[in-house]
């Protein structure tokens, strides 16, 4: 895959996952790498517009950490996973 | 026992009792969320709740549980802590976590609980469900 088309697997859950009908969604990069987590979110937001007003809540995580809005991904093999505002407890 | 888990069965208090103790601790400190029937709306209307179903982003959880355990540990010399999370459904009136920590003194154990719980609910990948009487569904996103 060139850098110019890259994609990434994104993990989802609770409302996204339910929305989706899956619980993993490939998001497209049209911009390539490198690309931020915003820009991965507002991507996702483009693709699942159902859930987008829940976007700028949502954080994106990597390798089970979250990362900031301008985090720098380089890596398309890395786990990526969308975290909506939680409510555990 | 790992003292930090996600669990898919009740959480009984008395089968983590014992993993508090500690000669050293002389304070026992103990939080149960418990599921609950009434929900007010933000249209002030009372909503009720048949059941609730709780999923979790289930690595990154553990990971997350751990480290708020370990900072609580450091930030109010705790002993030890444990945190049980349950998901899938959890009927009404049973408890969806355990939050337990011992200390030397009661003072540092009572302020442990309130704060591992709000940054439980603000940081840890975990999600629930209702199911309403009317048998709608919704997933809480606060």
């Amino acid at each position: 895959m060139s850098e110019t088309h890259a994609a990434i697997n994104v993990q989802l859950f609770a409302k996204f996952r339910e929305v989706a009908g899956c619980d993993q969604l490939q998001v497209v990069l049209p911009n390539g790498l490198p690309c931020t987590a915003d820009q991965v979110l507002k991507q996702l937001a483009a693709q699942l517009p159902e859930v987008a007003l829940l976007i700028p809540q949502c954080r994106l995580a990597i390798d089970d950490a979250y990362v900031a809005a301008d985090h720098v991904i380089d890596d398309l093999n890395a786990q990526f996973a969308v975290i909506p505002p939680v409510s555990g407890g | 026992m790992n003292p930090v888990q996600l669990v898919e069965s009740p959480i009984e208090l008395s089968q983590w009792e014992k993993s508090l103790q500690d000669v050293d601790s002389g304070a026992h400190a103990w939080f149960a969320g418990v599921t609950r029937r009434k929900t007010k709306a933000s249209d002030g209307q009372i909503r009720i709740t048949a059941t609730l179903h709780y999923e979790a982003h289930p690595t990154m959880a553990v990971k997350e549980l751990q480290q708020l355990a370990d900072q609580a540990k450091d930030k109010f010399g705790l002993l030890k802590v444990v945190i049980v999370h349950r998901l899938g459904e959890v009927p009404l009136g049973q408890a969806s976590v355990l939050v337990g920590c011992c200390s030397a003194h009661r003072k540092d154990a009572f302020l442990a609980l309130p704060w591992i719980m709000d940054r439980l609910k603000e940081d840890v990948p975990i999600w629930k469900r209702e199911t309403y009487e009317d048998q709608q569904t919704e997933w809480i996103h606060p």
